[in-house]
């Protein structure tokens, strides 16, 4: 070759190399699907979970591309799911393919389909960012099941590889008909009997025998779980530092009356200002941003998760008539005082709120956290509150609990 | 002010700013290795028109700071960009499908990213809001499904058809 000829420079442009492409022969117009695999790429990034759809279906090759790429598959996945929030999609009638739903982090299983192809090293980033979303958005798929199911399964479910809770969970709906299945037969604490009447989740980091995870129908006039009064520091703090108003114990002889998380709202008189507190913050979540998160996500996306963080209740089941939220809170895993709190891993999605916030810099972000505007303690725990008013109103509510 | 010439795959000879050619990676690249040498570099796979198209946009960005590799080819799989488009290069990019393939497939080729980035955001919102029909008719796709698999599909889609 020439030293004055720049030869080409990766294999994948090859198919730029072919003589129609290099010498402008327009003999042949050249359509989208014979742009080489890199460029298709950078546009199907581009796309909402809809357009992918349509395009994916336009020929081979772009199914081809779409269908194996993990990140349009999780596109399409997550605008899979919106529409069936919005009840745009029966999903009961339509689903995706399976190979969409196989390659997605939330779709039903991990061997359905044709695995994704070998990306560069920092698809792993991406994921890792992708998956910093999952705690919020994994009330979506609770809330679709909580909809349309009739729970009779026990949903056991690690709650620190979000992936894993999300894949997992999603899986419940491969089968609606059957209801909550398990998840992890292999759980070292399961048995036949669990499908019966065991209902909630389960810290796999910290596994509880079967007694201890059994849980108990808060009944009316039953004083409110101990592991409330060990939550009050947390929502003391949250609450004095959001609003002002100190908790104090003065208000515990009405906690222990109140039959329910509304009860508890109702009692502390602030359900009505944490629910618009819910929305504004959600609405800010999306609308202002907070710094980059609106170059990592779209505003469908986050739209979505602000959705699923006000409406859906993380820890809520349903099933033979039984209405469920367990109070998951275990002090002793306070992570900045922020662990547990409504059955979220707060800490988690804090955590992983930070990260979104600023991806660029892990380090950065550990930083920035320990010094952490007000405002995000305001946004989780209004969106807590916002999942509890909403539960709360619409449902008669009994209160089960974890007490490790 | 230092020049480079440029030999087009269909035999122009065309002279070119350096520092504008230099944003360039390919062309950057074999500038510093010293492959232009005493004759005009050779682009095989860039016609004259095309290649004019690109200096103009070059051009008009030549001052522009590069990205903090915000915009590496890593990220393809990540996050998604702002199809937002700036208003030079809206219309610099108002062009014949044809031309557009070719701006992009030679911004691929020669290492511009935002140029890439530009064509690959103008297809992608081409693509928005089309049924797949649309979208094979815009972008000449033929349909290469046999009729069994043309109906799988269509109900396989139906999830995201509104009704």
């Amino acid at each position: 070759m020439p030293p004055n000829q720049i030869p080409s420079r990766h294999a994948e442009l090859m198919d730029f190399a072919q003589p129609n492409l290099i010498r402008g022969d327009r003999s042949r117009a050249l359509n989208l699907a014979e742009l080489p695999e890199v460029v298709i790429e950078r546009i199907t990034a581009r796309l909402d979970g809809q357009s992918l759809a349509q395009l994916a279906v336009s020929c081979r090759r772009m199914r081809y591309l779409i269908y194996t790429s993990k990140y349009s598959c999780d596109i399409m996945a997550l605008h899979y799911y919106t529409r069936v929030l919005s009840n745009k999609t029966d999903p009961s009638v339509h689903r995706p393919s399976s190979v969409v739903l196989g390659n997605s982090a939330f779709g039903p299983s991990p061997t359905d389909g044709p695995r994704p192809r070998k990306r560069p090293s920092l698809s792993d980033d991406f994921n890792e960012k992708f998956g910093a979303l999952m705690p919020v958005l994994a009330p979506l798929i609770r809330t679709l099941i909580y909809r349309q199911v009739v729970v009779r399964g026990l949903a056991l479910q690690d709650l620190t590889p979000m992936g894993n809770l999300y894949t997992r969970t999603a899986s419940l709906l491969e089968n609606p008909e059957l209801g909550w299945r398990i998840m992890r037969p292999d759980y070292p604490y399961y048995n036949e009997e669990m499908d019966e009447h065991v209902m909630g989740l389960v810290d796999m980091q910290n596994p509880v025998t079967y007694e201890q995870y059994m849980p108990i129908r808060y009944d009316v006039g039953r004083p409110l779980p101990l592991a409330l009064y060990d939550a009050l520091p947390t929502i003391r703090a949250l609450n004095w530092r959001a609003h002002r108003i100190p908790l104090t114990r003065a208000a515990l002889p009405r906690l222990r009356a109140a039959r329910s998380a509304v009860g508890f709202a109702l009692v502390t008189g602030q359900i009505d200002f944490l629910a618009e507190l819910a929305g504004f913050w959600a609405d800010s979540f999306v609308r202002k941003g907070f710094g980059n998160i609106t170059k990592l996500f779209s505003t469908e996306e986050l739209e979505l998760a602000c959705l699923l963080a006000r409406t859906a209740a993380p820890s809520t089941i349903q099933g033979d008539g039984v209405n469920i939220i367990r109070f998951n809170l275990v002090p002793r895993h306070a992570w900045n005082g922020m662990y547990p709190l409504f059955g979220f891993n707060w800490g988690r999605i804090f955590e992983a709120a930070v990260n979104i916030y600023r991806t660029d810099d892990p380090w950065h972000l550990r930083a920035w956290y320990r010094n952490a505007p007000i405002e995000f303690e305001q946004l989780f725990f209004g969106l807590s509150a916002g999942m509890v008013y909403y539960f709360g109103l619409k449902q008669e509510l009994s209160i089960l609990y974890y007490d490790s | 002010m230092s020049t480079v010439q440029i030999l087009t795959s269909d035999g122009q000879t065309v002279t070119v700013d350096r520092k504008v050619v230099s944003k360039a990676g390919v062309i950057d690249s074999a500038l510093a290795s010293g492959a232009e040498g005493n004759s005009p570099l050779k682009l095989d796979n860039i016609s004259a028109s095309v290649l004019e198209k690109i200096i103009e946009y070059l051009k008009h960005h030549v001052d522009d700071q590069p990205d903090d590799g915000e915009d590496s080819d890593d990220d393809i799989d990540g996050p998604r960009r702002d199809p937002i488009i700036d208003t030079w290069d809206a219309k610099f990019i108002e062009v014949d499908l044809e031309l557009l393939y070719e701006l992009i497939l030679a911004a691929n080729y020669l290492d511009i990213k935002p140029l890439l980035d530009l064509g690959c955001k103008t297809v992608a919102n081409m693509i928005k809001g089309k049924t797949p029909e649309e979208i094979r008719s815009h972008f000449n796709i033929p349909a290469d499904f046999t009729p069994e698999e043309e109906e799988q599909i269509r109900l396989e889609n139906e999830w995201a058809e509104d009704r």
